[in-house]
């Protein structure tokens, strides 16, 4: 154990020998390095655009989704894209279910009996007989025909 | 302002300050750590002109490196180190030399009336010496170790292997150490 800390100890001189010799760089190579910072700072800013911290932020808002991009999405990282249009099929999908959608709520809000207020005049020789499609269609059966002296005849259905 | 002022910044935010252009920032560092990857690059080459080319191109990575830098991941030292291994390791591959140490120059003489440094450059020549006898990944981490004053887990992260791994290393390197210099004492005469 003495032997192996001897030369431990002797080693020991030698390196603090060899820590005590710093290899101080000469004026020469630190301007040179110096020089180099300097250069790539220059190059990386004229590459890269300076900006304020006003067009940071407008940028920044530019880059966050509003609601139509949340809505609209895109593909993720992971190649899929779970955005609630895609999800639904896609636009023509979307499309669809907006017109049926429309069509759904006109035919809710019409009057209880659309079709007697636009019913269908029917002009025959004798005079003219107003078919009320819109009872023909609802009950079934019989219309008012109208005649020229102003007396009303129940007509069967399938007769006009 | 004086760059003492600013000596204690650590060498992660001055990094940070150069990327985004502070010149200030890149003269301190040039000033704190080319001192630093010189010594380095010449113990491990033992020439003087090509430390000092190896220097300023570990240096020119560290500029380039820069803006993409992620804070608190390592030591820039440590960063700094193993390009310095790996740019000697390039060199002295390409030379076709096992043994870099072999044209060392010789260290500038001290002052006459300085005896204990005479026999200081004495020994650092001669340790010189030894470590160009080493194999390379030995020579590299007794460097780290006892001259550079590393730890062996920031060793092991320079060089890229275990703890285990350097201890090894650090354990042969030290015992062909020994057996080189012993051969040296008889010839140095004055060395203990």
């Amino acid at each position: 154990m003495t032997g192996t800390s001897d030369k431990n100890d002797t080693l020991e001189e030698y390196f603090r020998a060899m820590r005590a010799r710093n290899e101080s760089p000469n004026d020469d190579l630190l301007a040179r390095v110096l020089a180099d910072a300097e250069a790539e700072q220059t190059r990386h800013a004229s590459s890269v655009p300076v900006m304020d911290a006003d067009a940071a932020v407008q940028i920044r808002a530019r880059q966050t989704p509003g609601f139509w991009g949340r809505l609209t999405g895109g593909a993720t990282r992971s190649g899929f894209d779970f955005s609630p249009l895609r999800l639904l099929g896609g636009w023509p999908v979307a499309t669809g279910f907006a017109a049926v959608t429309c069509a759904g709520i006109w035919i809710g809000t019409l009057p209880q009996n659309p079709i007697s207020e636009t019913g269908l005049f029917v002009v025959s020789d004798a005079g003219t007989e107003l078919a009320a499609w819109g009872d023909v269609m609802a009950f079934g059966l019989t219309s008012e025909t109208v005649s020229a002296d102003g007396t009303t005849d129940a007509v069967p259905a399938e007769d006009l | 302002m004086p760059f003492d002022a600013e000596t204690n910044i650590s060498d992660d935010v001055l990094l940070e300050r150069f990327a985004r252009g502070d010149r200030v920032a890149a003269q301190i560092l040039t000033l704190r750590l080319t001192p630093i990857v010189l010594g380095h690059a010449y113990r491990l080459l033992g020439q003087r002109d090509e430390a000092e080319d190896v220097a300023q191109e570990a240096m020119l990575r560290l500029w380039r490196m820069a803006p993409d830098w992620q804070p608190g991941t390592a030591k820039v030292t440590t960063w700094l180190y193993r390009v310095v291994a790996n740019l000697c390791t390039d060199r002295l591959r390409r030379a076709g030399r096992a043994a870099p140490l072999d044209e060392a120059e010789e260290p500038a003489d001290p002052a006459p009336s300085a005896p204990d440094a005479l026999q200081e450059v004495a020994r650092s020549r001669a340790l010189q010496d030894a470590l160009a006898t080493l194999p390379e990944r030995q020579r590299q981490a007794i460097v780290l170790r006892h001259i550079e004053e590393l730890g062996n887990p920031e060793i092991a992260e320079i060089m890229e292997i275990s703890v285990e791994a350097v201890e090894s290393l650090l354990s042969r390197g030290k015992r062909a150490l020994t057996a080189s210099l012993h051969h040296r004492q008889d010839e140095l005469g004055y060395l203990q």
